[in-house]
């Protein structure tokens, strides 16, 4: 990007724009906001506190920030990229001189915080009515590692997004999304999948970002987290590969 | 003679093994507004996603400001100077018309005022509604503020005013000839007679992937040579038929017939002789619609 186009305050004006509008966007769509936010909490209070008598209420915690992280980086990428380009506003962007970056910037955000809200729920549902007891810097560092492992989701989104029509996206994500969970160990422990499934886990980014969440308290399977870490970059840059190959293919698939 | 802001030489483009635009060429200026008339097909948004840069080029020339469109893409100095209404294309819904015009105005180092903006394209009256509220006309004043924002050189204008109502597509080009004295190069496409007769200073007429006319529209109508003549006749068809330059007699209803012919005069002077009770008479000059109909359909006949 030719970096005299626009100053340094404009560019950071246009950033925050970006960011407003997108989550604007996203807040006026309660349909989309609610099951994000219900979702999650409602599978925690039924399975992991009423169920299982609050036993599990600590692992049940990670599996379900991490299964609630991962579905506005999936929908708010997938299924919105795939409206917008629809609509062709994608194109007018792409026209426009405004850098990507803040287009791309705006949605990762509204992403991060609607993830935020998911995992503070959580927390509140876990230390307030599950009696979940964890040391500060261990609620901290778990918030931090499921944001963190939020992005490559979110660049699975926008691959998606651009690759599916808007009306398949929907329900392609969710055939996604919800085996990506189940077969990564977030809704029953991989331990009570058959071994060959638990073999098939270990190639999946939801595993690992379980497993990083699980490390925090010490719930993990025992690989070095470098290893999750690995994997997580590994997709993510096969990703922003992907993604990066079905935007400039765009312009070049309409008639 | 000023440089032109748009060059086209011999561009030609297919789908496959089915070509789209065959060898045109044409330049065009600021402070014209040069309409890209042709029938749904004709490969009129195909010109213009090549002239974006959103197509990729096959064979000829195409020069925007100096440059290629895969350029103009890669510099914001470039396609800022570019102000584009897509063919039908809708706003994120969720975000009001004064949201969507802030997000817009932040993309561009010196965008217009938007106070002076709103009030020029009459959107005073919606500011706060939501874009998916708003009317056909509505969403395309819009479009055009949102285009003109940035202060373009060249102003693209796919198809803009399909589906709106009479009014309002009546002040969509007020707007228009509005940015045309300033110097804007406007290029729209449309199959709309009507509106590149109202808006166009030159037309390019596009059927088959060429332009068979690149001219003014007074030119285009001038150049034709029928007319047609109405009246209610007591003449028998084959009477009517024998009379001077006739080409066609359409049957209207109750003895109203249609008479197109290339020696109008002619032909007036032998009706009035032959028919003392001729009545309800008008004559009327050739539209552009005919002048769209006799050009496109010779040039189906040399085929």
């Amino acid at each position: 990007m030719n970096s005299s186009w626009l100053s340094l305050s404009q560019r950071v004006a246009l950033y925050k724009t970006e960011a407003e509008m997108d989550l604007k966007t996203l807040w006026r769509t309660p349909g989309f906001i609610l099951p994000c936010l219900a979702f999650p909490v409602l599978f925690y209070l039924l399975f992991g506190v009423m169920l299982s008598k609050g036993q599990h209420a600590e692992y049940l915690l990670v599996s379900y920030a991490a299964f609630g992280v991962m579905g506005p980086a999936l929908f708010n990428f997938g299924a919105n990229v795939a409206t917008e380009r629809a609509q062709g506003w994608l194109t007018l962007k792409q026209i426009s001189p405004a850098p990507i970056g803040s287009w791309l910037f705006g949605k990762t955000l509204s992403c991060l915080l609607l993830a935020l809200l998911i995992i503070l729920l959580l927390f509140v549902c876990a230390g307030a009515i599950a009696g979940v007891r964890l040391y500060t810097s261990q609620w901290l560092q778990l918030a931090g590692v499921l944001l963190l492992g939020t992005i490559p989701f979110c660049l699975l989104g926008l691959t998606l997004g651009l690759t599916l029509s808007s009306k398949s996206a929907p329900a392609t994500i969710n055939l996604i999304y919800l085996p990506l969970a189940f077969l990564g160990g977030l809704w029953l422990p991989l331990q009570l999948l058959p071994t060959a499934l638990q073999q098939l886990a270990l190639v999946l980014p939801s595993y690992h970002l379980g497993q990083l969440g699980y490390a925090v308290i010490s719930k993990d399977r025992g690989e070095p987290f470098w290893v999750n870490v690995a994997v997580l970059v590994a997709y993510s840059l096969v990703l922003i590969w992907l993604a990066t190959r079905r935007f400039r293919a765009q312009s070049h698939d309409r008639r | 003679m000023t440089e032109p802001l748009i060059r086209i030489r011999q561009l030609s483009h297919s789908y496959g093994h089915t070509p789209v635009l065959q060898q045109l060429s044409a330049e065009l200026y600021g402070g014209e507004i040069i309409a890209v008339l042709g029938a749904n097909g004709a490969g009129k948004t195909t010109l213009i996603q090549l002239m974006l840069g959103l197509l990729s080029q096959q064979q000829g020339e195409i020069n925007i400001l100096g440059q290629v469109p895969a350029q103009i893409r890669r510099d914001p100095q470039l396609s800022g100077q570019l102000g584009v209404m897509l063919q039908q294309a809708s706003l994120p819904g969720q975000l009001t018309v004064l949201e969507q015009l802030r997000l817009f105005s932040a993309y561009y180092p010196a965008p217009l005022d938007l106070q002076t903006l709103i009030e020029r394209f009459g959107l005073q009256g919606f500011l706060q509604q939501r874009c998916s509220s708003l009317s056909g006309g509505q969403r395309q004043s819009l479009l055009l503020a949102l285009a003109l924002l940035g202060q373009p050189k060249i102003l693209f204008l796919d198809e803009p005013t399909v589906g709106m109502d009479v009014e309002a597509r009546q002040r969509f080009w007020q707007l228009i000839r509005t940015a045309r004295a300033e110097g804007l190069c406007i290029l729209l496409t449309t199959h709309y007679l009507e509106e590149a007769d109202a808006l166009a200073d030159r037309i390019l007429l596009l059927k088959d992937g060429q332009f068979i006319a690149d001219t003014s529209p007074t030119a285009l109508k001038a150049g034709l040579s029928q007319r047609q003549i109405r009246c209610r006749s007591s003449l028998p068809l084959d009477a009517l038929q024998q009379l001077p330059g006739v080409s066609a007699v359409l049957p209207l209803s109750d003895h109203q017939v249609q008479i197109s012919s290339s020696r109008v005069e002619d032909c007036l002077r032998q009706l009035l002789q032959q028919d003392p009770q001729l009545c309800d008479l008008t004559v009327s000059a050739a539209s552009l619609e005919q002048a769209f109909l006799q050009l496109t359909q010779t040039k189906e006949e040399t085929h």
